[in-house]
């Protein structure tokens, strides 16, 4: 769990953002029930509202440029990670008692509903925040996703090596097995990190899934009894305990890709979301006072 | 057709894997619809025989360089290498049986390669695109395509009637279903008819014509009202709707502190309607202008309960002999009179058509005036024309010498309280006809007959037609003419009081004289109606209204602006 942008300075954003939504609901609360006039963004409360609101928005996407200036002096990013998260949380009651909770197919809902997204993609952004770098160092143990891509690299030109030494089905199996290898792939290929391996076996037909390097685990296992020579029998335990580290490292590398997957595209959401906000929130703001 | 591909392996050692395939054509890639499977191929390559030993090969998905230049297409010959991405590629002589052979190398160093993107980033548009084109979108969407109403109306127009996005997405709410309506409610611009200005009174006053201000701008300070939009009170686009103002903040915001309206006369404070937070009703008393209202009436407004006034009709009259029912029944039923047995509920549900002598009283109170002659009657509501009617007729009696034979021969007819007329008479017939009828238009208006209900002067003159004056009478029809109150949904009270449910707020049994004012005051609605009640509350608007019936026109008032005036009207 790393919720140091949580915590920060003893949840002094925290503090703040309750403040902010207390503010909200008093000035809600202070349009009163009157027949005249039902609450909503139009009252001078709701215009008040509208207006924390909408520099809220404003200030909330700064972070994304706040980031990027690493010679800033302008706080600490983790500080402005803190206040992100909480102010961002506090929109939503902001933005949802200025507009009393009306809502319809309009410019205005529109923009309510992508700011929603971009908070709720957020919340989730948060989550694997906070979650999720744990699990990506237990699963990859000290050593970045290159140093496992180059000991898979030389393990396969091992293989290649020993599998010269077999009969040409084993090593017609062995090939296909290492060229059939499916690591990443598109989107949901990456999230979701099925083993998409096929290996080709011998007598043709359709290359058949080889998930988890089992096939060829399995086919040399049961060969190696059968090995009538010294030698056939080593290079068939080689090869067995070359696929066994194979299938480990490929396993760990999906995992890699997929966590890493998980921990990058909530961003892939939440940034182009908000420009989108920002772009219906001008539209909002606009077309109020243009048909005021 | 069979196929050969003859896949080089080991590292340079001449081993090599042979597999068959059958088809139209060869294809190989990393894509899992290929028959040869080469990972790490961009896309699928596609080999068909050509020629005796040649063969064409076309790239789907992917360019690769031949001889400098990008291309996907090649023609193939025996013993002529071609580089693709990862692997090399060769014809070799098809051994017998075989349409095509081909040898394949893979030249892609040790280096990874598992036909898949392992990053997000080469898989997913970059954020900076996503941005761009959802917030471009948005733009488009929602703000330019919508505004092409306010620059070119008619494309507008049709922009509305097409699924199209246009203006009505800029709508902050659902509009009240009377707005709903073509050409309001679905052209914004019959109401924003200015950006960026709100919504204007004219844009009000181009359907809402009939409409009044809230007083008589001739009498009243007008300047109070003058910067009072009509939507200041009437929010469109509200949930919950909220377009008629019903709260009682419309009235005692201003009607609740009276002294900061020095210029308003008579004004009483109001902030509610309980004894303390309503002042007495006023009435509107008729006061006749010179002797007898011989000058006509005038509306006096008298704040006062109404049984400390009287009200001045001229009238002579009382209900309590009129319904009781040994004294007065129904010529027909012979029962009792009902106060519906006169009085008839407007349309309006608060006033009553006017009693009159034809309809309601000449059915008892005949006006015969000749007992040799009882179904001829006198005309009503015309002193000349009654005093001319009875010269006419006793002359032409006494002239035309058959009628004067038949008279004297006649046994008249004995009414009591009726006059006997004379049957014969002495003297010309001018002479008689004329003695006759002074003499029936003495008892008439001096003795029963016009008297009984009606306040009659002598004025000592001679003439027949000037000797006496019927004073009018005008009884008061809207006694509360700033308040509106429905008899019918009181008479639901019906259920308790059975027919005397009018008795219920009309003491009328008790009432042994016209000017008795039969209007119940404030108290008599306090009863149900105080706040304090809690049985059945009101609100201000439930007896009053803002846009008072004698305001001035709000068309007069707000400077109509004749750009508003319909095609082919001549204005007002």
């Amino acid at each position: 769990m790393r919720t140091g942008m949580l915590n920060w300075r003893n949840y002094r954003y925290g503090k703040w953002a309750l403040l902010l939504g207390l503010f909200s609901i008093a000035l809600y609360v202070s349009q009163g029930a009157s027949p005249a006039q039902p609450p909503n963004g139009g009252t001078w409360q709701g215009y008040v509202l509208g207006t924390i609101g909408a520099l809220l928005i404003l200030w909330l996407s700064v972070l994304g440029v706040r980031k990027r200036s690493y010679s800033s002096s302008a706080g600490t990013v983790q500080g402005w990670t803190s206040a992100h998260i909480y102010l961002g949380s506090v929109l939503l009651a902001v933005a949802t008692l200025h507009c009393a909770a009306q809502f319809g197919w309009n410019v205005h809902t529109l923009a309510y509903v992508l700011m929603c997204l971009v908070i709720f993609s957020g919340f989730y952004g948060l989550y694997v925040y906070v979650h999720l770098p744990d699990r990506v160092a237990s699963n990859i143990v000290d050593r970045d996703r290159a140093a496992w891509l180059e000991e898979l690299g030389k393990l396969d030109q091992r293989i290649r090596d020993v599998a010269a030494g077999s009969d040409a089905q084993l090593q017609g199996m062995v090939l296909s097995a290492l060229e059939l290898t499916r690591l990443g792939g598109n989107l949901f290929q990456q999230l979701r990190a099925n083993d998409r391996s096929l290996v080709q076996e011998p007598g043709g037909g359709k290359p058949v899934s080889n998930a988890e390097q089992s096939v060829l685990i399995e086919t040399l296992s049961r060969r190696i009894p059968d090995a009538r020579k010294q030698s056939e029998a080593e290079t068939l335990s080689e090869l067995l305990s070359l696929f066994g580290r194979r299938q480990v490292i490929l396993h760990l590398l999906r995992r890699d890709i997929r966590l890493k997957g998980l921990l990058k595209l909530w961003l892939y959401f939440h940034v182009p979301l908000t420009f989108a906000l920002l772009a219906a929130l001008l539209v909002h703001i606009l077309s109020v006072f243009i048909y005021w | 057709m069979h196929f050969l591909v003859r896949k080089q392996t080991g590292r340079g050692s001449a081993e090599a894997l042979e597999t068959e395939y059958e088809g139209n054509r060869l294809t190989l890639g990393g894509a899992e619809g290929a028959m040869v499977q080469l990972p790490g191929l961009p896309g699928v390559v596609e080999i068909t025989p050509k020629g005796a030993d040649g063969a064409s090969l076309r790239a789907r998905g992917f360019r690769f360089e031949l001889d400098g230049r990008e291309v996907s297409k090649a023609d193939l010959q025996q013993g002529v290498a071609l580089e693709l991405p990862g692997h090399r590629l060769e014809l070799i002589a098809p051994p017998a049986g075989f349409d095509l052979a081909l040898r394949l190398e893979a030249t892609a160093t040790a280096a990874v390669n598992y036909g898949g993107a392992l990053e997000l980033e080469q898989v997913i548009w970059s954020r900076r695109r996503s941005s761009w084109l959802l917030a471009l979108l948005v733009l488009v969407l929602c703000l330019v395509v919508p505004a092409v109403v306010l620059f070119e109306p008619e494309l507008g127009a049709r922009l509305r009637s097409l699924p199209l996005p246009d203006d009505g997405m800029w709508s902050s709410g659902p509009l009240v279903a009377a707005h709903r309506t073509t050409g309001i409610g679905d052209d914004c611009q019959a109401c924003h008819t200015e950006p960026f200005k709100m919504v204007q009174d004219e844009a009000c006053l181009v359907c809402h014509r009939e409409v009044n201000e809230h007083v008589d701008v001739t009498v009243h300070p007008a300047q109070h009202f003058s910067g009072e939009r009509c939507a200041s009170c009437h929010r469109e686009h509200n949930e919950p709707q909220a377009l008629v103002r019903r709260d009682r903040g419309l009235c005692v915001d201003c009607h609740a502190q009276p002294a900061d309206w020095p210029d308003a006369e008579g004004m009483e404070a109001v902030s509610g309607f309980t004894e303390a937070a309503h002042p007495e009703f006023r009435l509107a008393l008729l006061t006749p202008r010179g002797p007898g209202g011989v000058h006509g009436w005038q509306v006096d407004r008298v704040r006062a309960l109404p049984e400390t006034q009287r009200e001045r009709s001229n009238l002579k009259f009382t209900h309590a002999v009129h319904m009781d029912v040994d004294k007065v029944q129904d010529k027909l039923s012979s029962e009792g009179l009902e106060c519906a047995s006169c009085h008839t509920l407007k349309d309006d549900g608060e006033h009553f058509e006017p009693v009159t002598m034809d309809a309601h009283c000449r059915s008892c109170h005949g006006l015969n005036f000749d007992s040799f002659e009882p179904e001829l009657e006198l005309p009503h509501g015309d002193l000349r024309a009654a005093t001319v009617a009875m010269e006419a007729h006793f002359i032409r009696e006494f002239t035309d010498p058959v009628l004067r034979q038949e008279r004297a021969a006649k046994k008249p007819r004995r009414v009591p309280g009726k006059r006997d007329a004379a049957g014969s008479c002495e003297g010309s017939g001018l002479e008689c006809g004329r003695r006759e009828a002074m003499s029936e238009a003495g008892f008439q208006f001096a003795e029963t007959g016009c008297v009984t209900c009606h306040e009659v002067t002598e004025t000592g003159m001679q003439s027949i037609h000037d000797r006496w004056y019927v004073e009018p009478i005008k009884v008061t029809g809207d006694w509360y003419p700033h308040s509106s109150f429905d008899h019918s949904s009181h008479l639901s009270l019906a259920r308790e009081q059975g027919r005397n449910v009018c008795e219920t707020c009309h003491d009328a049994s008790a009432s042994d004289q016209a000017a008795d004012i039969l209007i119940p005051g404030r108290e008599n609605c306090l009863g149900c109606h105080a706040d304090n009640e809690r049985v059945s509350a009101v609100d201000c608007v439930s007896c009053h209204v803002y846009h008072e019936a004698g305001a001035t026109p709000a068309l007069q008032a707000r400077g109509h602006d004749t750009a508003y005036e319909p095609a082919g009207s001549g204005g007002e």
